[in-house]
C-alpha cells in the first residue's frame, strides 16, 4: 500500500503482516530515528484509522500497547501524545539498533565470515 | 461481548435450490465483519435474513436478542446493493423523506457526508455519479446512527477514488458510535484493514470464519487467503 505520512511518521503498511504490529512497529522506528519528536501530539484514533484505511479498533490496540511501553500517553479530553522521557525512547532505540546487529551477524555467518571478519569490515567501513 | 445479531443454522432456498446452507455466526458489539465470497455465494440474500427483510426457511436469527422486527429496524441500517427508496426524487426530497421514515435521523450528518462528496440537494439521486450516489446512500444509512450497520457490496462498480471515501467514512461511523458492521464484498483490496473479523461463503455454507489479524499471520493477507480457500 502506498506510504501515508502523519504527524513525523511514515506508515508503510504491508496487507501480509498484522496491521496493529505493524503500527507499533513503525511508531518505535519514528521515535528512535527523531522523525517523531518527545512530546508531540499523535493523531486521534479516528483521523490515523482513516488515513491508513484500518479499523478503528487496530489502531487503539496499536496505541494501548504503545502507551504499555511508555511511548505514548493520553490525556483525558486532550488526546495521544509520544512521551515527555528520553528513556523509553532510548531503550527503543537501543532494542531496535541490537535488532539490526543481530541481523547482520546473521548475514555474515551466512556469508561465512568470522566474527573478527566482520569487525575488520565494520572499522573499515566508511560512516559517512 | 454483547451479542447483536446472532444466525444458528439459517438455510434459505429458492426454486429448489439452496442459496444460504445452514449458516451460523455472531455480530458482537464492537465489531466490523467482512462477508467475502464470490457472486452468487448467497451473500446478499443473507444479509436481507439477517436484516429481517426476507425469512429464513429454516433455522434461527436473532437480532438484539428478539426476532427481527420494526423495533429493531429502528437500530439497524441496511444499505442494500441495488433498488433503493429514492428513485426519481431529488436529494432534498429523499433527505426530507428519510426524516420522516427514520426516527433519530440526524440530518447534519447526512450533510456533511454530502458537502464531502460535492453533491448538491437540488440533483436528483439518478442523475449522480454512481461514486456520489453510493456515498448518498450511505449519508442516508449513517445519519439513522443505527446501532448495526449492514452493507450489502458498498462498493461494487465504483472508482477507486469513490470506494475509499467509502472505506473512510465507514471507519469514521465505527470510530464515532456505530456499534457493528457486517458488510459482503467480493472484492477484498480496498478493505484489508477495515474488518476485525472475516466471515468467508462459499457456494451458500460457511466456509471459514476467523480474526482477520489471524487469517493475516497465516494466508500473509486475506486476498491471499480469499484465493487459496476458494481454490481448495
Amino acid at each position: 500500500m502506498e506510504p501515508i505520512k502523519v504527524a513525523g511518521i511514515t506508515f508503510r503498511l504491508d496487507a501480509t503482516k498484522p496491521f496493529y504490529e505493524q503500527i507499533v512497529a513503525q511508531v518505535c522506528g519514528a521515535l528512535a530515528r527523531g522523525e517523531l519528536g518527545l512530546e508531540e501530539r499523535m493523531p486521534s484514533v479516528r483521523e490515523l484509522a482513516q488515513l491508513l484505511k484500518v479499523n478503528p479498533n487496530t489502531v487503539m490496540r496499536a496505541y494501548q500497547d504503545l502507551e504499555r511501553s511508555g511511548l505514548l500517553v493520553t490525556y483525558r479530553g486532550q488526546g495521544t501524545f509520544t512521551t515527555n522521557k528520553p528513556e523509553p525512547v532510548e531503550r527503543i532505540r537501543r532494542e531496535l539498533a541490537h535488532g539490526a546487529v543481530q541481523d547482520l551477524v546473521g548475514v555474515m555467518r551466512q556469508l561465512g565470515l568470522s566474527r573478527e571478519q566482520t569487525m575488520t569490515l565494520i572499522q573499515e567501513v566508511d560512516w559517512e | 461481548m454483547t451479542e447483536l445479531l446472532r444466525l444458528d443454522e439459517v438455510g434459505k432456498s429458492f426454486r429448489g435450490r439452496k442459496v444460504v446452507d445452514g449458516i451460523s455466526f455472531t455480530l458482537r458489539q464492537g465489531r466490523a465483519v467482512g462477508l467475502l465470497g464470490p457472486n452468487g455465494a448467497g451473500k446478499s440474500t443473507l444479509l436481507k435474513i439477517a436484516v429481517g427483510l426476507i425469512a429464513a426457511d429454516s433455522g434461527k436469527v436473532q437480532l438484539f436478542g428478539g426476532t427481527p422486527s420494526w423495533r429493531s429496524f429502528e437500530r439497524v441500517a441496511f444499505l442494500p446493493d441495488r433498488g433503493h427508496f429514492t428513485r426519481g426524487m431529488s436529494v432534498s426530497e429523499a433527505l426530507q423523506l428519510a426524516g420522516r421514515l427514520y426516527p433519530g435521523f440526524n440530518p447534519g450528518t447526512a450533510r456533511e457526508i454530502l458537502e464531502d462528496a460535492r453533491i448538491s440537494r437540488g440533483a436528483y439521486v439518478n442523475e449522480l455519479s454512481k461514486g456520489q450516489e453510493a456515498r448518498f446512500h450511505l449519508a442516508l444509512c449513517l445519519a439513522r446512527r443505527p446501532a448495526v450497520l449492514v452493507l450489502d457490496e458498498p462498493f461494487a462498480g465504483l472508482d477507486i477514488l469513490s470506494r475509499e471515501a467509502m472505506v473512510e467514512a465507514v471507519i469514521g461511523a465505527i470510530a464515532g458510535g456505530v456499534q457493528s458492521v457486517l458488510m459482503s464484498t467480493h472484492d477484498v483490496d480496498d478493505v484489508e484493514g477495515l474488518f476485525d473479523e472475516v466471515i468467508l461463503l462459499r457456494d451458500g455454507g460457511l466456509s471459514l470464519w476467523d480474526e482477520a489479524e489471524t487469517l493475516r499471520a497465516r494466508y500473509g493477507s486475506l486476498r491471499q487467503m480469499y484465493k487459496e480457500v476458494m481454490r481448495g
